[in-house]
């Protein structure tokens, strides 16, 4: 097998992203440990900028009975090459074929990759089913975001993982130890945030009391080709207290945590030597929220100043105090600033929860030309509940404001509205909302786009095609495997790719199963049951209700 | 002060592209604290001259680079410094004062 995996790798576009052999990588001997593999379901580039990826890498091969490996979508010219020439999907590591594995778990944080994963179990020779599995067979196990509605994948996993996994992971391998696989699959049960389909029938989201005291991987692998995130990270602190109606991740990543200063500062000082990174990123869902974040930021600049480390600090909130900490850490200037109203008006903006006021944002944008900084990139959603045409159009009065004051400084300001589609998704208080349809998505684009007309402000958008799948999945239910099945068939691989996404395929394949797909986009009643009901997030149904108003 | 080194491009690393090789050196001399000298201006570059790209898939064991370093330190001790801070397959066979 090596031979021909070496003869076909000078043949693919960027052969290290299937080779291993990086910085911080862990190959070992092969013995009787038992064989995890990581498996993320899209580009070695995206898999790598997963911080889950790489703290399981890093908690699973430290131990001496384990050995964990990873292994990443194959891009198309990779998926040819391994068909044409018989060769399963195998790990970076060690190059074995994913069906020698004891177990395989997938990371899912986006619904567009769901037919990732049926390629990879059908490259790796697995079969797709877990009722089709025997005893043999690989377990296969998902964990991430997705899984808060799991119905749609459910089927072609052994066992999914809800919420956090640091701790769960340790007691998967001690289950997994167990003899026959009905005996591993009951062992499984018993985990706290592990839900076994056949034996389980709800579960309880996982999380991590002390963020202190788990393993944080301090010595990450340094991909050679470049990931898409290209810097040393220090996850800060889990959950969000704004609570924002629309936003999954504020709700489902309660409650908030936040990690010690000194534990954050010995973590910073340690990644920095062990990976020569030249940036430093300190992250979170809102790190302005971390009762020290003023001094880390400090102290870290001033730690790393002779060693020409920059500082970063993406996600604080937007007002001055942010923009002055952030400018003031910073070794490198960064070229633009991110900040996101979500909706135009204020008024939208109050009904769906986000707490910005449209004077944080305009005393932030004063600031960040004041800085110097010439480029401002604002995030907004469409779609959303209520929202009128008046709201659609203060998007881009907004941008012009924001333009203007930029043009007091600067004559080179540039200023990108960003639109994306809201996506109602479970387990927060909009997931009763309607979603919009592909058309009206357009129309809205349009009527924003034809709004604006201005040279320096530029408009861009997600897909409405895409947004109407990941809409259909987040709130789907099991009828949906089939289709993925049908359109994996039919080509459908790297559907976050614009290069492979292909819509057509998808409505051939909901129509050969007889489903009509925008039937998922409706909005749900308050008393009807939904399919990720058996999933406990930490908020209950009537909490999420009292949230709605 | 330049220090001219020769290294190693082996099987482990053979697939990488020639810019991986100048990342993966990058950060392996930052690790090092091997005292290297920066361009000037806004995006600051470490000052090292490579020689010719080896075609990918290929190794060699008589691959050249000139550091310029901005504090003094032996050729030796550059050496010893990378070798302990280089990933496997990628290795300075020998290091000298220009
Ligand atoms: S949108 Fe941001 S601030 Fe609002 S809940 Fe989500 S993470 Fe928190």
């Amino acid at each position: 097998m090596r031979e021909l995996i070496e003869a076909i790798l000078p043949t693919v576009l960027r052969p290290s992203r299937y080779i291993g052999n990086e910085i911080n990588a862990v190959h070992k001997e092969w013995h009787d440990q038992l064989k995890v593999a990581i498996a993320y379901p899209d580009l070695y580039e995206i898999g790598m900028s997963n911080l889950a990826v790489q703290i399981l890498y890093h908690i699973l091969n430290a131990r001496a009975d384990v050995i964990a490996e990873r292994v990443f979508a194959p891009w198309g010219d990779m998926e040819a090459a391994l068909t044409a020439n018989r060769l399963p999907l195998f790990t970076l590591e060690s190059w074995k074929p994913l069906n020698e594995f004891n177990l395989i778990g997938f990371s899912l944080g986006y619904e567009l990759n769901y037919t990732n994963v049926v390629n990879m179990l059908k490259l790796g020779r697995i079969p797709l089913h877990r009722t089709e599995r025997e005893e043999t067979d690989p377990l296969i196990f998902a964990g991430g975001p997705s899984l808060f509605n799991p119905e749609p994948v459910i089927d072609l996993f052994d066992f999914i993982v809800i919420g956090e996994a640091e701790e769960a992971i340790v007691e998967i391998i001690e289950a997994a130890k167990q003899t026959t696989r009905k005996e591993k699959l009951e062992a499984l049960s018993k985990i706290e945030g592990v839900f076994v389909p056949g034996h389980s029938v709800t579960v309880t989201k996982r999380h991590i009391k002390d963020l202190s005291s788990v393993p944080y991987p301090t010595q990450p692998i340094i991909p050679f080709t470049e990931p898409v995130h290209d810097r040393a990270v220090i996850e800060i602190m889990r959950g969000c207290k704004w609570g924002c109606k629309f936003c999954q991740a504020g709700w489902t990543t309660r409650p908030v945590r936040e990690k010690k200063l000194e534990t954050l500062i010995d973590q910073a000082e340690e990644i920095v030597k062990k990976t020569g990174y030249e940036e430093l990123s300190l992250i979170s869902l809102s790190s302005s929220d971390h009762s020290k974040i003023e001094e880390l930021a400090k102290e870290l600049a001033t730690r790393n100043e002779k060693r020409r480390v920059n500082i970063a600090l993406p996600s604080m909130r937007t007002n001055s105090f942010s923009v002055k900490l952030a400018h003031e850490v910073a070794r490198v200037r960064s070229s633009s600033i991110t900040i996101a109203p979500e909706t135009g008006s204020q008024r939208l903006r109050d009904y769906i929860g986000k707490k910005m006021t449209e004077e944080n944002i305009m005393e932030s944008v004063q600031a960040v030309f004041a800085s110097g900084i010439e480029a401002v990139k604002l995030y907004f959603m469409i779609g959303l509940p209520t929202e009128t045409e008046e709201d659609l159009l203060e998007i881009g009065q907004l941008a012009r404001k924001i333009f203007e004051v930029g043009r007091c400084h600067t004559r080179r300001v540039r200023v990108t509205v960003n639109l994306s589609t809201f996506i109602p998704k479970p387990h927060t208080p909009f997931q009763w909302e309607r979603q919009i349809t592909i058309n009206e998505t357009l129309q809205k684009q349009r009527l924003i786009k034809e709004s604006i007309r201005q040279k320096f402000i530029d408009v861009r958008w997600h897909q409405a095609e895409a947004s109407f799948l990941e809409g259909v999945f987040s709130r789907g239910d099991a009828r949906l495997l089939p289709v993925i099945e049908k359109a994996w068939e039919l080509g459908a691989r790297l559907d976050a790719w614009s290069e492979f996404f292909d819509f057509d395929r998808w409505l051939k394949a909901f129509a050969d199963c007889g489903i009509d797909p925008t039937d998922y986009l409706r909005q749900r009643s308050k008393d009807e049951p939904l399919p990720w009901d058996y999933i406990d997030s930490g908020v209950s149904k009537e909490q999420l209700i009292a949230s709605t108003n | 002060m330049r220090v001219q080194i020769k290294y190693i491009k082996g099987e482990e690393v053979k697939f990488i592209s020639h810019r991986d090789l100048i990342r993966a050196f990058g950060r392996a001399i930052r690790r090092a604290e091997i005292p290297i000298a920066y361009s000037q201006g806004f995006n600051p570059r470490m000052k090292i001259s490579w020689g010719q790209a080896l075609k990918v898939g290929a190794t060699s064991s008589g691959e050249t680079a000139e550091l310029l370093l901005a504090l003094p330190l032996s050729p030796s001790e550059v050496m010893a410094r990378l070798n302990h801070q280089l990933p496997k397959g990628l290795a300075v066979i020998g290091a000298n004062l220009l």
